[in-house]
C-alpha cells in the first residue's frame, strides 16, 4: 500500500510539468497581453509607452526563456507575482481558497449525506410513487446545467424571493452564521448535477446488491431488513460509488468558476476567469497547476477510499 | 350637494398630504445628512492603479475618487477650480495656476506646486513610460515661481489643455510618494475626498472618508465598498434587492426593466459612446474612397438605432453632438453625405470602383458589449443588399484589442469612450503621422484640417473649423459611425442622495453625495 501511494505521489511530477508547459503555451498563443488590457480601447495611448512596459516586465522576451524562468522559480515553490495585483499568485490562490473549499465541503455534504440516503431509500422503494418522482427530478437535476440554475436563482432570488440569502459573502472567520446562510444555496446549486447522478448510482447499485445470493441467504437467516441494508449492502454498494464519487470531484471543480461568478462568490474560479480576461499568465499557469494537484490528490484519497471499502483489492 | 361633501374633503385631505409630503421632502432633500456607508457594484478590475500609466478606464475607475487635479467638472461638465483656485493665460502659450493652500495628501503631507510639476514632469519623462504622454506634449516648460503657483509654458497654442487637465488624466500625485515608493501601481496616495483603505484584486476595494479633506464638509458618507459584480444578471439582482446602491447597466433592454421599480432611479449620460466601423483604408477594397461611400449610404442608421440599441441612440459625426460646442445637431447630421440609405448610390458609386458585382471581406468584432456583434448582423443584412459579403468574425475582447493595434484586419469594429475634447475622438487614428493610426489612413487634406484645429485657440473659429472637419470626414468615410449611445446606465437607490453621473463616466460625484436612511 505504501509503495502505491508514493507511486502515485511521483506521477505527480511528470502530471504538473505537462500541465504547466501545456497552460502556458497555450496562453502566449493567445493574442494580446496585460499591456494591451492595462492600455484598454483608448486609442489615444501611446503605443512607444506600451512597449517600454513590456520590456520592463520581460513580456517581450519569447515564450520558452519566459517559461525557463517561471520554472526555476516554480520548482522551489515560487509561483511568481501576478501581473495585475502584484501580489504573489501563492497568496492570491491560498486567500481565496477557503471560499472553494467551502463550496465544495456543502456540495459534497448534499451528495453524501442527502445523495446516498435518497438513493438507497429509491432502491428500497423501487416501483412506488417514491421511486418514480426520485427518477424524474434526478433525471432533471442531471440535465439542467448548474450555472443556469444559479442564474435562475438569483433572479428569481431578486424578483420575488428577496429573502433568499444570495449576492454577498461573508468569512467564516467574521460571521459563521451568516457565512453558512450565504453559501447554502450555492453548494447546493454546485451540487445538483452530481446529487442527482449520485442518487441514481446508489439506486441501481443498491439494487443489484438486494438482488446478490448472499442478502438472500441473510433474510433466511432471520436477520432485520435494516441491518441487511445498512450493514451488509450499503457497503458493497459504496463501491461504484465512491468511484464515481471521484470522478466526479473534476466536474465540481469545473462547475465552480461559473457559480463564483454568478452568486458573486471571491474564489479561485473568478480569480483564474479574471485572469484569463486580463492576461495575467502567472496567476493562470499557478492557479490551473495547483488545480490539477488538488485533482491529482483527491483521486488518490478515493482511491485509497476504494482499498478500505473492498477487502479485495490490493495495490 | 351632500353626496360630494365627503369625496371633496377627501380628495382635499389627500391633495394636503401630498403637498406636506412635497415640501418635507424637498425641504429633507436639501439637507445632506452625514454618515453611512454606501455600496457601489463594477464590472471593471483595475490593471494598477497609477493614473500616469494604468490608463485604461477599468482602472481609472478605482483611483478617480482619491486623485484630484488642478481643476475639476461640476455636475454640467463645466470646469471650476479644485487644487488651483484660479488661473490665468496672459497669452495664447502660457497658463498661470494659483493653487490652493493648505490642502494635505493621505499621507499628510502638504500639497504644493513642486507636487503639480512633478506630476506633468512625470508623464512627460520618458523613464515613467506613460501612455498618457501624447496629452502632454505640447508642454515645453514648467516653472514654480512660488509654492502656491504653477506656470506652464507651451511649446505651440493647445486649446484643448484645461480640458484634459480637469479630468483624471491630469491627477495630481504627490512627489514624495512616487521617490518613496517607486510606482504608484499598487500605492495610491492623493488628494482626493477617498483614501483607500483596502484593495482585493477582482473583488472588492474599500473606501474610507479622508478626514483632512480641503472641501469639508464633503464627503457626507462615511466611505464605501467597491464590489465587482462582473456578471450583468446578477447585477441587476443585487440592485433589485438593494445588496448594492449603485450600478450600472450596460444593457438597455435590461436597464429598462429596473425603470419599473420604484426605489431606484435611472441615470445615463448623454450619447458619447460612438459605434465605429473602421477600415484598412491602405489596401484594396477599402483603399478607395468610393468603396468607403457605398458602404456608408447603403446602412440605415435608424433601422440600426431601433433594433439593436432599442432607440436609445443618436446620429453621430466624428464627434457626437454631444460633444458641446462642436458637434452638429441631429438635423445637421441627417443631411450629411452619405447619411440617408441609398442602394442606387451605392450600387453606382461601386461600379465607378470597380466593383459592379460587389465583394467579400472579413469583420472582426467582440460580443465584449452587448450591441456589437447584433449591430454587426443588421449591416451585413444592409450590405447583402449591394452585393458586398460580410463575413463577421466576434471574437475575445484582449483578441479584438490586439487585432487592431497590429493592424491585421480587413474590417473591426467597437465602440469608444468619452474624450475630453472633439480632436481625441479622431485625431490619433486618422493623422497621418499618429502612432496608433492602425487603420493606415494617409489623407494630406485632413492632416491639415487637424493640425490647424489643434492650435486655434479662438473658440468661433475652431467651432467653425470643426463643422467643416464633420463634413470632410462625413465626405471621405474613413470610417462609418453607424450610431452614438449613453455609454451605460446608472441605477442608483433612492436612498442615495444629491449623486449625479458625469457625462465622461466619471464617478467622482460621489465627494457630494449624502445618505438618507
Amino acid at each position: 500500500m505504501i509503495r502505491y501511494i508514493v507511486t502515485r505521489l511521483l506521477t505527480l511530477i511528470p502530471i504538473l510539468l505537462g500541465v504547466s508547459i501545456l497552460v502556458f503555451g497555450m496562453f502566449h498563443m493567445v493574442p494580446g497581453d496585460v499591456i494591451d488590457i492595462m492600455m484598454g480601447d483608448e486609442s489615444a495611448g501611446d503605443p512607444e509607452a506600451a512597449e517600454e512596459l513590456r520590456e520592463r516586465m520581460g513580456l517581450n522576451k519569447p515564450v520558452y526563456v519566459q517559461y525557463w524562468r517561471w520554472l526555476k522559480n516554480a520548482a522551489r515553490g515560487d509561483l511568481g507575482k501576478s501581473l495585475t495585483s502584484g501580489n504573489q499568485v501563492m497568496d492570491d490562490i491560498l486567500g481565496r481558497l477557503p471560499v472553494n473549499i467551502e463550496l465544495m465541503l456543502i456540495a459534497m455534504g448534499f451528495v453524501i449525506f442527502l445523495g446516498i440516503p435518497l438513493g438507497m431509500l429509491s432502491a428500497n422503494k423501487q416501483f412506488t410513487f417514491i421511486d418514480g418522482l426520485l427518477r424524474v427530478v434526478t433525471i432533471l437535476g442531471y440535465a439542467i446545467p448548474n450555472f443556469w440554475l444559479a442564474t435562475l436563482v438569483v433572479l428569481l432570488g431578486s424578483l420575488y424571493f428577496e429573502w433568499l440569502p444570495v449576492l454577498y459573502y461573508v468569512p467564516f472567520s467574521e460571521n459563521p452564521l451568516e457565512n453558512i446562510k450565504c453559501m447554502i444555496i450555492p453548494g447546493f446549486v454546485l451540487g445538483t448535477t452530481t446529487l442527482s447522478y449520485i442518487v441514481r448510482m446508489t439506486r441501481s447499485s443498491v439494487l443489484d446488491s438486494l438482488r446478490q445470493d448472499y442478502v438472500r441467504t441473510a433474510r433466511a437467516k432471520g436477520m432485520t431488513e435494516r441491518v441487511i441494508l445498512y450493514v451488509h449492502v450499503l457497503k458493497n454498494s459504496l463501491i461504484p460509488v465512491v468511484t464515481v464519487l471521484g470522478f466526479q470531484i473534476g466536474v465540481l471543480i469545473g462547475g465552480l468558476v461559473l457559480t463564483e461568478e454568478v452568486f458573486v462568490l471571491p474564489g479561485v474560479g473568478r480569480l483564474i476567469l479574471l485572469a484569463i480576461e486580463q492576461r495575467d499568465f502567472m496567476i493562470v499557469t499557478g492557479a490551473i497547476l495547483f488545480l490539477a494537484f488538488v485533482f491529482v490528490m483527491m483521486n488518490l484519497v478515493v482511491d485509497v477510499i476504494y482499498a478500505f471499502l473492498d477487502p479485495r483489492i490490493t495495490y | 350637494m351632500k353626496k360630494y361633501f365627503i369625496p371633496f374633503m377627501l380628495v382635499s385631505l389627500v391633495i394636503a398630504f401630498a403637498a406636506g409630503a412635497i415640501l418635507a421632502s424637498a425641504a429633507q432633500a436639501a439637507e445632506p445628512k452625514r454618515g453611512g456607508w454606501m455600496k457601489i457594484a463594477t464590472d471593471s478590475t483595475a490593471v494598477g492603479l497609477d493614473p500616469a500609466i494604468a490608463i485604461a478606464f477599468s482602472s481609472s475607475t478605482y483611483f478617480e475618487p482619491c486623485y484630484e487635479s488642478l481643476l475639476r467638472f461640476d455636475k454640467n461638465m463645466d470646469m471650476e477650480p479644485s487644487l488651483a483656485t484660479s488661473w490665468e493665460q496672459p497669452d495664447d502659450l502660457t497658463y498661470i495656476f494659483h493653487l490652493r493652500k493648505g490642502v494635505k495628501f493621505h499621507d499628510g503631507s502638504d500639497f504644493t506646486s513642486a507636487d503639480a510639476k512633478y506630476t506633468f514632469e512625470r508623464i512627460l519623462d520618458p523613464k515613467t513610460a506613460s501612455p498618457r504622454k501624447p496629452f502632454y506634449t505640447s508642454i515645453s516648460k514648467l516653472e514654480t515661481p512660488d509654492k502656491y503657483t504653477l506656470k506652464v509654458i507651451m511649446a505651440e497654442p493647445y486649446p484643448n489643455f484645461l480640458t484634459v487637465v480637469a479630468t483624471w488624466y491630469g491627477s495630481i500625485v504627490s512627489k514624495a510618494a512616487v521617490e518613496k515608493h517607486g510606482t504608484l501601481q499598487s500605492v495610491v496616495i492623493g488628494t482626493g475626498p477617498f483614501k483607500l483603505e483596502k484593495y482585493e484584486h477582482g473583488v472588492k476595494a474599500v473606501y474610507k472618508r479622508f478626514e483632512d479633506y480641503w472641501d469639508a464638509p464633503k464627503p457626507y458618507i462615511d466611505g464605501y465598498d467597491f464590489i465587482v459584480i462582473k456578471d450583468e444578471t446578477s447585477r441587476l439582482a443585487a440592485l433589485r434587492k438593494g445588496t448594492v446602491d449603485v450600478g450600472w447597466i450596460k444593457n438597455a433592454q435590461l436597464a429598462s426593466l429596473l425603470s419599473k421599480r420604484k426605489n431606484l432611479k435611472i441615470m445615463s449620460g448623454p450619447a458619447v459612446r460612438q459605434q465605429r466601423l473602421w477600415f484598412k483604408n491602405d489596401r484594396p477594397p477599402f483603399n478607395n474612397v468610393k468603396v468607403r461611400q457605398a458602404l456608408a449610404s447603403a446602412i440605415n442608421r435608424q433601422e440600426i438605432i431601433d433594433t439593436v440599441m432599442f432607440g436609445h441612440g443618436v446620429l453621430t459625426a466624428c464627434i457626437p453632438t454631444a460633444c458641446v460646442p462642436y458637434g452638429l445637431s441631429q438635423e445637421e447630421m441627417a443631411k450629411l453625405p452619405f447619411y440617408k440609405q441609398d442602394f442606387e448610390l451605392s450600387k453606382k458609386l461601386l461600379k465607378e470602383a470597380g466593383y459592379p458585382d460587389g465583394f467579400e471581406f472579413t469583420l472582426i468584432t467582440s460580443p465584449h458589449s452587448p450591441d456589437y456583434v447584433p449591430c454587426a448582423e443588421i449591416m451585413q443584412q444592409q450590405f447583402a443588399k449591394i452585393g458586398v459579403k460580410m463575413n463577421i468574425e466576434a471574437k475575445d475582447w484582449g483578441i479584438t484589442l490586439k487585432s487592431a493595434r497590429s493592424g491585421k484586419f480587413e474590417a473591426i469594429m467597437y465602440a469608444g469612450v468619452w474624450y475630453p475634447g472633439p480632436e481625441a475622438y479622431s485625431f490619433n487614428q486618422f493623422h497621418s503621422k499618429s502612432s496608433a493610426n492602425y487603420y493606415g489612413h494617409n489623407d494630406p487634406k485632413l492632416d491639415k484640417l487637424y493640425d490647424a484645429q489643434h492650435t486655434e485657440v479662438d473658440m468661433d473659429k475652431r467651432i467653425e473649423m470643426w463643422r467643416e472637419l464633420q463634413r470632410y470626414m462625413a465626405e471621405t468615410v474613413p470610417c462609418i459611425y453607424p450610431y452614438a449611445s449613453p455609454p451605460r446606465y446608472e441605477i442608483v437607490n433612492d436612498r442615495v442622495q444629491n449623486y449625479s453621473i458625469l457625462s465622461n463616466n466619471s464617478r467622482v460625484l460621489i465627494r457630494q453625495a449624502w445618505l438618507d436612511k
